[in-house]
């Protein structure tokens, strides 16, 4: 099996980026710089390699999730974090097989190091049940990073930058950044995106048929 | 400045009225050198007027060739301002390039280090060369003063300004859009709308929509798990051997998804390839 695997692994790669690279280089853009930023990226998330890390690190996660909730049910401080579990491993598989290089990545991965961080800070403080709770309300309310909500409507933003300052909230990271890094950002964004949606459904597919047809015995 | 040529000694050996220009220098001369040696000439007359200051013979001669010097002087100065206006309509590294705006209608290759020399090559490049934008661009100033860039090699279009404040807004303009168009390529059914506003508008519900279909999708996957730990697949999902699992599960998934863009579905070999499994782990 695992020789099959490797047989049929160089092929298709090989396959896949040569295509890639030639649909980058037939494509007639207006300039270079613009191909490349989209070429290389597109190619980066749609490889089939790219989709077989993110899957294997998912499936880990999921494991880690069941363990989790199957183990201790009560350990999980609220039902928001239960709910929100699967998700956010999700989020976060996918932000480490981007490999750090984008800031949305970053993002993700130190917003759950600064819930940590914070956890582990506040037990120093006199420990009461009391302030257990106030615990858990506060690293839940500082979970979310302060982007600025201030409306925008009211200010006299031309158009185009309102819409940029939106499309930079949706983009984990990118609240207070300038106007190209949040387009670059956005980019990336967007095809990691929808590898996950794509890796995701399969995934469903399989387990869901998985668990439906018994196996013989 | 020294002259090198002349020193007092000669000056004070020799008859004083016969300084001419013919008998100290006896060789070939032409412009710049002469420019140059009038320059000498003239420090060193200067020089000797301080000794001779009661000769008239002396300064009758004397002036005459100081304003043979600054004749020359002079003109070498108007030459090296036509130079140097023409240099730095094309070098903007000098601040001074306000003055240039209502003269900016040549299009000119804008270099950072070198001089104006050649001006002439370059200006029947300009008028070949087609027109660009409008003049608006040139007025609009709004936008705060960036930073001059370090010698991006820009082309001025026909009618535009080439100070750096607006230069610089251009290749900020032409990033933006560079990046926008790069988006455009991405989203499905963006390359028809017209207009930046609008694309940015697809953009933000296309990835509102994904982020909706990620949270749908695993909030399915959260039953699936749950579901599938209560139910047989304990048995099935040994937690030791599960590493076997996700290479046969990416196998699958990879041609499930050629299946799915191939109208072609698969279901039984899908039970099939993981009931191998299941058998090989048992």
């Amino acid at each position: 099996m695992a020789s099959l695997i490797s047989d049929i692994e160089p092929p298709t790669t090989d396959l896949v980026r040569r295509k890639k690279r030639s649909s980058v280089s037939s494509a007639a853009s207006p300039s270079t710089s613009a191909a490349s930023v989209s070429g290389e990226s597109h190619a980066r998330w749609r490889s089939e390699k790219q989709q077989r890390i993110y899957s294997a690190k998912l499936i880990q996660a999921l494991q880690q999730v069941r363990l989790n909730s199957s183990a201790a049910t009560s350990s999980s401080p609220t039902a928001q974090k239960r709910g929100k579990a699967v998700r956010e491993a999700a989020d976060r598989a996918l932000a480490v097989s981007a490999r750090g290089r984008t800031l949305w990545s970053r993002a993700i991965l130190a917003n759950r190091i600064k819930l940590k961080f914070r956890k582990q800070k506040r037990p120093k403080t006199p420990t009461k049940i009391p302030s257990m709770t106030t615990v858990v309300n506060s690293s839940n309310r500082s979970r979310t990073r302060r982007v600025s909500v201030l409306r925008l409507n009211k200010k006299n933003i031309p158009d185009v930058n309102r819409k940029v300052r939106v499309l930079g909230r949706l983009v984990p990271g990118c609240g207070k950044q300038s106007v190209p890094v949040i387009l670059e950002e956005a980019t990336d964004y967007i095809q990691a995106l929808e590898m996950q949606v794509r890796a995701m459904n399969s995934l469903v597919q399989l387990l869901s048929s998985y668990g439906s047809a018994p196996p013989p015995i | 400045m020294d002259p090198p040529l002349v020193n007092d000694s000669s000056f004070s050996a020799a008859n004083p009225s016969s300084y001419t220009l013919s008998e100290i220098w006896p060789f070939p001369v032409n412009d710049a050198v002469r420019s140059g040696l009038r320059l000498a000439v003239n420090s060193g007359r200067v020089f000797t007027r301080s000794e001779h200051s009661g000769n008239k013979d002396v300064s009758a001669a004397e002036e005459s060739t100081v304003t043979d010097l600054t004749a020359g002087w002079g003109g070498r100065k108007t030459r090296d301002l036509n130079s140097e206006d023409d240099s730095s309509k094309m070098v903007s590294s000098s601040s001074s390039g306000n003055e240039l705006k209502e003269s900016g209608d040549k299009k000119r290759k804008l270099c950072g280090s070198e001089s104006g020399n050649g001006d002439g090559s370059m200006r029947p490049e300009g008028e070949t060369s087609s027109g660009g934008g409008g003049g608006s661009k040139a007025t609009e100033q709004k936008n705060k003063p960036e930073p001059p860039k370090d010698y991006i090699h820009v082309r001025a279009r026909r009618g535009q300004a080439t100070d750096r404040h607006s230069l610089a807004e251009r290749a900020r303009r032409e990033k933006i859009s560079e990046k926008m168009t790069a988006l455009q390529d991405i989203i499905p059914g963006c390359n028809k709308i017209i207009g930046k506003a609008l694309v940015l508008d697809e953009i933000i519900n296309y990835i509102q929509s994904l982020q909706r279909q990620v949270e749908f999708l695993s909030m399915k996957l959260e039953v699936v798990n749950s579901g599938a730990s209560t139910g047989p697949t304990i048995g099935v999902f040994p937690s030791g051997d599960l590493g076997t699992l996700p290479i046969d599960v990416h196998r699958t998934i990879y041609e499930q998804q050629e299946a799915n863009e191939t109208r072609v579905s698969q279901p039984e070999w899908l039970h099939m390839q993981v009931d191998g499994n299941f058998n090989r782990t048992t």
